[in-house]
This record gives C-alpha cells, sequence and structure tokens, in this order.
C-alpha cells in the first residue's frame, strides 16, 4: 500500500495498517500523546466536534493539552472550541462560497453553493482563511486567484461553463448516470474496482495482506451484570452533533432520550420520562436524560440519539440537554481491515436523578 | 361555485422526517413555540409483532368548519375548500379551540394561530378571482409542507383528483394493508386534508366519525342572525345563549372524550 501524498508515514495508519479508509480519526489521539510515529505539533480543526466524533473523549482532552498548537475554525461555539489557543469564527453556509458541489451517483450533477447574506459579525468565510493564511506562509503559488468566483470559474472552465450558467440552471448540471450494470458491460467495464471487477466475497487482496479472506465474525464482548449494551443512532431532525442549537429543529427535539425496553424498564419500575444518569463499564457519566419506554428495543440494550449532551455554554440551546453518547464510549474495538471504530462496546446502568 | 383545494398525505410514503415541520415554522416565520405541524409517531404490540406508523396533526380544513361556525368575527372563513385565516378580525375569544374536534386552532399573540394552507402571507386572505384560484397560494406555490416532502407524501391540488388519486393508492395498497382507506372523503361536509391511512383511524388517535356538537348550529342558526338584525336584544340574547351553548357544549364534549378512549396506543 503507497503512503500518503507526501511520500510520508501516516500517523493515523491509513494505508500502511489499514488497507482502506480516507481518515482513522481516533488512531491520530494516541500519535498526539505518545510521539510514534512521529511528534504532533499542532492541530487545526474545521467543522469538526472532536468531543463528539472520537470516542474516549478524557484520552481525546490529554491529547489536546500535549499539543502546542489548536485551531479551531468553526461556525458555533462548539464544545472543543474552549480548547483551542486560537478560534476563527466562520461564516455559514447561507453566508460564504464553497467547493463545488460535485455529486457522482444515480442521477451526477454540480452544485453551486453561494451567499444569500453577507457574513454577520467578523465571520469569514474558509477559503479567505484558507487564502490568507496561504498568502502569510508563502503558498502563494497555491492561491493564484484573489476571489472564490474567479476559482470557481476557473474550475468550471474545464466542462465549458461558468458560474452564471450554473446559477441560471439552478446550479445544476444534469448528467446522464450510469445507475445500471448494462451501463458498463455495453463497454466492457465494470463499476467495481477489485481484481476480479466483481463483487467480492472471498478476497484475495485482503488475503494477500494477511487479513481472512472471507468475512470473520467475531460475536461482540458481553457486558458486566445489570448493565445494557449502548447503541446509538440518528434522529432525521439533526445532523451529527451539529445542528442542536438551531433554533427550528431545536423546538422539534430539544434533546435525546434512554430507549429502555418495556419488560425491562417495568423491572426496574422506570417509566417514559423519568430522567437519568448513564454511567458506563469505566464510569464514566452523562445526563440527565429523559427514559423512553418502548417495545421496540431489545432488553440487553439501550439506544440514543447522537450528538446531544453539549458541554459547550456558547451553544445557548443545546448546552446541558440529554446524554452524549460519545461520553459513554470510552471503549472501540478496531477493524484491523479499514480503521474504522466499533463504538457498540460499551455498557451502561441507569441511575435515577438525585 | 368556486374549485375545492385539499392536501392530501400518503402515510405509506411518510418517512418521519419532520421536513414538513420545519418548512411550515420557518416559511411562514412562525414564533419560536408555535407550529401549525407536528409529526410523532405510534407503536403498538399487535400479537408477537409490532406495529407502527407516523402520525400527523394538523388543520383538517373540514368542509363544515366548527371553527367557522362559532367564529362571532369572521377571522376564520372558508376559502376554494380551505379554512383560512383574518388576523386582523380575531378577538380572541377561544371559541374555535374549544369547537374544534381535533384540536388544533389555538391562541398565539391574541390571535388565532393554525394551518391556512399557506394561503396568503402569515395566513392572511389574499383575494384573488376564482379564475386564478390555482395562483392563491404565495406566489402561486404549492404550500411550503408540499413543496418541501422528500418523499412525495404531501400533495396539493384540486380535492376530486386528489381524492380520486387517494382511492386508486388505497386500492393498490389494501393487499399489504386490508385495513387501508382514505380519511376525509365524506365528514364534516368532507376535509382538506385527505389521509391515507394504512389501518383504522384509531390506530392514529383520529375519530371514526368526527363530529361537531350540536350546539354550534343553533349558535350558527339562531343566535348570529339575531345578533345581525337586533342588535340591543341580540347582544343579551347571545350572552345567554352562549352561556347555554358553552356549559352544553362543554359537557356534550366531556362525554365525547369519555365515550371515545384512545386505548391500547403507546404514542411515542
Amino acid at each position: 500500500m503507497p503512503p500518503g501524498p507526501t511520500g510520508k508515514t501516516r500517523a493515523d495508519g491509513v494505508r500502511q495498517t489499514f488497507l482502506r479508509g480516507a481518515t482513522a480519526m481516533q488512531e491520530l489521539i494516541e500519535p498526539m500523546i505518545t510521539g510514534t510515529p512521529y511528534p504532533i505539533k499542532g492541530l487545526v480543526l474545521y467543522g469538526t466536534n472532536l468531543f463528539h466524533t472520537v470516542p474516549n473523549v478524557p484520552r481525546t482532552k490529554e491529547a489536546l493539552q500535549n499539543l502546542d498548537f489548536v485551531l479551531a475554525i468553526d461556525v458555533l461555539p462548539q464544545d472543543h472550541v474552549a480548547w483551542s489557543d486560537v478560534v476563527f469564527p466562520e461564516a455559514t453556509y447561507l453566508e460564504r462560497y464553497d467547493e463545488l458541489w460535485a455529486c457522482g451517483h444515480k442521477t451526477p450533477y454540480i452544485a453551486l453553493r453561494e451567499p444569500a447574506i453577507e457574513p454577520l459579525y467578523q465571520t469569514k468565510p474558509g477559503w479567505w482563511m484558507a487564502r490568507e493564511l496561504g498568502l502569510r506562509l508563502g503558498l502563494e503559488t497555491f492561491f493564484p486567484w484573489q476571489t472564490a468566483e474567479e476559482y470557481l470559474n476557473q474550475r468550471l472552465s474545464s466542462i465549458g461553463m461558468d458560474l452564471d450558467q450554473l446559477r441560471k440552471q439552478n446550479g445544476v448540471v444534469i448528467q446522464k448516470g450510469k445507475p445500471y450494470l448494462a451501463n458498463f458491460e455495453a463497454t466492457g467495464g465494470s463499476p467495481f474496482n477489485t481484481p476480479s471487477r466483481k463483487v467480492e466475497l472471498y478476497s484475495e487482496a485482503l488475503s494477500t495482506a494477511g487479513h481472512s479472506p472471507l468475512p470473520d465474525y467475531q460475536p461482540p464482548a458481553e457486558g458486566p451484570a445489570g448493565y445494557f449494551r449502548l447503541l446509538y443512532g440518528r434522529s432525521p431532525v439533526h445532523t451529527f452533533a451539529r445542528t442542536q442549537n438551531t433554533p427550528a429543529l431545536y423546538e422539534l427535539q430539544s434533546e435525546n432520550e434512554v430507549w429502555v425496553n418495556d419488560t425491562a424498564a417495568a423491572r426496574m419500575g422506570l417509566r417514559s420520562g423519568d430522567r437519568v444518569w448513564l454511567e458506563n463499564q469505566d464510569g464514566a457519566k452523562s445526563g440527565p436524560i429523559a427514559v423512553k419506554v418502548t417495545p421496540r428495543i431489545r432488553p440487553d440494550c439501550v439506544y440514543m440519539v447522537h450528538g446531544f449532551g453539549h458541554d459547550a455554554p456558547g451553544m445557548t440551546r443545546a448546552h446541558g440537554k440529554g446524554a452524549s453518547d460519545a461520553t459513554l464510549q470510552t471503549r472501540y474495538v478496531l477493524d484491523r481491515i479499514s480503521g474504522g471504530a466499533g463504538l457498540r462496546v460499551n455498557f451502561v446502568k441507569l441511575v435515577r436523578e438525585a | 361555485m368556486a374549485v375545492r383545494y385539499a392536501i392530501s398525505i400518503d402515510l405509506d410514503r411518510c418517512i418521519g422526517c419532520q421536513a414538513c415541520a420545519v418548512a411550515c415554522q420557518t416559511g411562514n416565520e412562525l414564533p419560536a413555540g408555535d407550529s401549525f405541524i407536528t409529526v410523532s409517531d405510534t407503536v403498538q404490540s399487535r400479537g408477537g409483532g409490532l406495529w407502527g406508523s407516523f402520525v400527523h396533526h394538523r388543520c383538517f380544513h373540514c368542509d363544515a368548519a366548527a371553527c367557522v361556525t362559532v367564529c362571532p368575527t369572521g377571522a376564520l372563513a372558508k376559502q376554494n375548500g380551505l379554512t383560512v385565516i383574518e388576523p386582523e378580525k380575531c378577538t380572541a375569544c377561544g371559541y374555535c379551540t374549544d369547537a374544534c374536534p381535533f384540536d388544533v386552532p389555538h391562541i398565539r399573540d391574541n390571535r388565532v394561530s393554525k394551518c391556512t394552507a399557506c394561503l396568503g402571507a402569515r395566513g392572511r386572505i389574499v383575494p384573488v378571482p376564482d379564475a386564478r384560484a390555482g395562483l392563491l397560494l404565495r406566489d402561486g406555490q404549492e404550500p411550503w409542507c408540499v413543496e418541501t416532502c422528500p418523499s412525495q407524501a404531501l400533495r396539493f391540488g384540486e380535492r376530486e383528483r386528489l381524492l380520486a388519486e387517494a382511492k386508486s393508492r388505497v386500492a393498490a395498497l389494501r393487499s399489504r394493508y386490508p385495513n387501508a382507506a382514505v380519511y376525509g372523503e365524506t365528514p364534516l361536509g368532507g376535509l382538506g386534508l385527505l389521509m391515507i391511512l394504512l389501518d383504522r383511524p384509531d390506530a392514529y388517535g383520529l375519530p371514526a366519525k368526527p363530529v361537531v356538537p350540536s350546539t354550534l348550529t343553533v349558535w350558527q342558526d339562531v343566535v348570529q342572525p339575531a345578533a345581525s338584525g337586533l342588535s340591543a336584544l341580540a347582544a343579551a340574547a347571545m350572552g345567554l345563549m352562549f352561556i347555554v351553548a358553552r356549559r352544553q357544549h362543554a359537557r356534550e364534549k366531556a362525554e365525547i372524550a369519555e365515550e371515545t378512549p384512545v386505548g391500547g396506543q403507546d404514542h411515542e
């Protein structure tokens, strides 16, 4: 497997330890603390709330304290922003140009994001920050353009278009898609980037790399007695951990609930609306959170929507509302092939709010 | 007669994303805490398994609308089959909030507040000739909820056409859902919000046969005509009749509430 674009070993192990994956986010934390495979001195966080993205929050905080310099760029005063040395408040998506959105799925299109209003307060678009920093760091050859419009027009010129045309077409270029296998077979091609050009259940590539060539099921570890396996998922209302403070969405769902099986709840004397703290196998706590009694979950598991339990007073609505699954995920299991983290290996008990 | 318009909701297509509620609130610029649409879900244990559905609570735009009947000032009115509001006429008396069989209108900032199918800006009636009835809504657009729905569960259009479409949809759904039906074809003069239900109405907490308390017809047929002619006498009669009617209405409403329990449900 080739190393990263710079030719240097990547600290997160992607393309070295792991065969695939963009970034194994959680694997960057240990190198920040241990200095292996090389010391990491600084971190630029762009729109990534580390305390909701990476498991084992205490270890993440230790890593941040170990760095010489942390810069946070965000549209909101999220939890991690208070842990940075410098904050660049970014304009929201309604106030800025962004990179072209090119989507190559069933119906390929190119979408334009452009500002509806001028940025409020002292916020700036991300492209502006990148360019101004680049010029000051002697990287002006990477920024031969002055404005976002100029940059986007240059990009669009490669397909014989410009911004005005894209705007006239509502920012979308519809091209003929290739969603069916027949589209590829006509030219002898395949949509699957594998040696056999097929979906591979048995993979020689995995075998060569020292992995099992067939999917290898390993049963998950069981939790201690009296604890529930902590499951998490999404609500259609909220996007990750970033929309809980948005007024209209906050009104629809202002906090998460912990789903408890109805028979398990009856055994514990819990009713919907009761407020509990969740405490995991390592003593990490989050809450209080309202109980939702439902037959829709197994008796040995509890479930909650991800993204709540913000600890950020600047997030005036979402601060302190609900519980954070990330706080309760002090452990994870690593997928040796992809570098992905399996987080549903933590167990919690429910403690009534005092 | 003016064309009757309607909104339809296909609960087989609803994915419960609440985009309709968000679009409604932001599009109509509702103040924090107010909403015209709520989407919840219901789950019931049935046999050895579970049954569930999304539940929409919003104005049904009844043709014989109880809220319009009791409104003493004409702030609530019917237009093209939809129940609209002229807020400046509203005195916040709250009669509509008691009369509605679906518990929809509410008083917010001393004005009645509910869905008006986006007729006019912020629910104001914008009079347009019937010939242009298709352009009633904001800039000729569909209601915000319909325009936003990502799964085409919501539709807006002529009621007759939507009803026919809903019926053929139900016919197709019957093989999977034997109790599937269109809700709202005939009750209360026919509803301006047609719902394709996958089970009996009570599974959704809806009355099988929604009714308007009989005292309300007295209000419309006797008290209001009297008020228009004999103002002094009518004022006295109105006060008396209203007290009687309201007392009786409250009693009947309590009785109805007792008679139609929403049993066996686990609203989530």
